[in-house]
């Protein structure tokens, strides 16, 4: 076993889920540097969407754990920087939670920043009349890549894929 | 496979003609060729010697023993006219798709479960796809629900990390349950 190539150790971890991986950091001094290396490369884990809280101040949460907050947090810092190794499966956007206002492109503009890397999500729920150029560049800065967009109109689902994918 | 050997015999013919193959531990094994093949270390051999290839006097294998073959050779046989298999993954998470395993495969795991390192370091040598992935997933179940410490004491692993780095790690890692 001490002398199985790390590319073996590393093939069975891709068999395996990030909470599985990341605990079979602790196994010994050896998985743990294989892992280490290779954390960009293995799988995603999985958040299942964000709850923006907007009272009293404005905060993120993900899967219960605060991921943004007003404030300087080192575990809040630490959880939106592992974001990269991350996918979330649904992000709803909309009404109290408007792209245009400052806090929103705040929280965005942090999360993207902490963690190195624009947002993966699955699928993206937009419930707001907002013009669809404005949803596309919001898209582009902050998210990647997107599967499935949910818009309120179906008209303009159409005409925002189009324009998407142009 | 349908490859044709340098010397241009047709494989069929060819697959039916027995090669020796010398293990480190100087054992020699009489294989069929066609069995031998499911390898592409050894196919690619069989392929570059061509007419110079002298059946008799056998390819060595440097980096595997002759209990460790054996078993590798019981998969061969097995699967000398299997198809490639596929390794997939989910397109979103990246986790690799669990092959599913026949009754037979399942059987000459569990009768082999103490040499699983073993066998995926000689299929990876002899580049054996089929068996490669599977003896790593076969390795991922056994890992897959089990604590550090329970894995440590499974494949006798040294817990090597001071109590510092393991805090380090779970500080780190912060969406992870353990």
């Amino acid at each position: 076993m001490d002398h199985t190539p790390s590319e073996i150790l590393l093939e069975l971890f891709f068999f395996l889920d990030r909470n599985e991986i990341e605990r079979n950091q602790l196994v010994c001094r050896r998985w743990n540097s294989t892992i280490h290396k290779s954390l960009l490369l293995m799988p995603y884990r999985k958040l299942k969407g964000f709850d923006i809280i907007t009272s009293p101040f404005y905060s993120v949460i993900a899967e219960g754990e605060v991921i943004f907050e007003v404030g300087d947090r080192e575990s809040v810092q630490r959880r939106a920087e592992s974001l990269k190794y991350c996918i979330i499966e649904e992000l709803k956007l909309g009404n109290s939670h408007d792209l245009r206002t400052k806090p929103i492109q705040e929280i965005f503009k942090s999360l993207v920043t902490s963690s190195g890397a624009k947002l993966r999500v699955l699928s993206l729920r937009y419930d707001c009349n907002e013009k669809s150029d404005f949803i596309k560049e919001f898209i582009m800065q902050y998210i990647s890549p997107v599967t499935e967009i949910h818009l309120p109109s179906s008209s303009l689902r159409t005409n925002f894929w189009k324009r998407f994918r142009n | 496979m349908a490859t044709e050997s340098a010397n241009g015999v047709s494989s069929p013919e060819l697959n039916e003609r027995d090669v020796v193959i010398t293990t480190n531990d100087n054992r020699n094994f009489t294989v069929k060729i066609g069995v031998a093949r499911v390898s592409k270390t050894i196919n690619n051999m069989i392929q570059d010697l061509g007419e110079s290839l002298d059946l008799s006097s056998g390819i060595p294998l440097p980096n595997v023993d002759g209990p460790i073959f054996e078993k590798v050779l019981e998969w061969c046989e097995e699967h000398k006219n299997a198809p490639e298999i596929k390794v997939e993954q989910d397109p979103h998470t990246r986790e690799r798709k669990w092959f599913t395993m026949t009754e037979w495969e399942e059987e000459y795991f569990r009768k082999f479960l103490s040499h699983l390192w073993d066998l995926a370091m000689a299929a990876n040598y002899l580049e054996i796809p089929s068996l490669y992935y599977y003896t790593c997933q076969k390795l991922a179940e056994r890992i897959k629900g089990r604590t550090p410490e329970q894995i440590r004491e499974m494949f006798g692993i040294e817990d090597d990390l001071t109590e510092e780095e393991k805090a380090e790690i779970r500080r780190t890692n912060v969406w992870c349950t353990y």
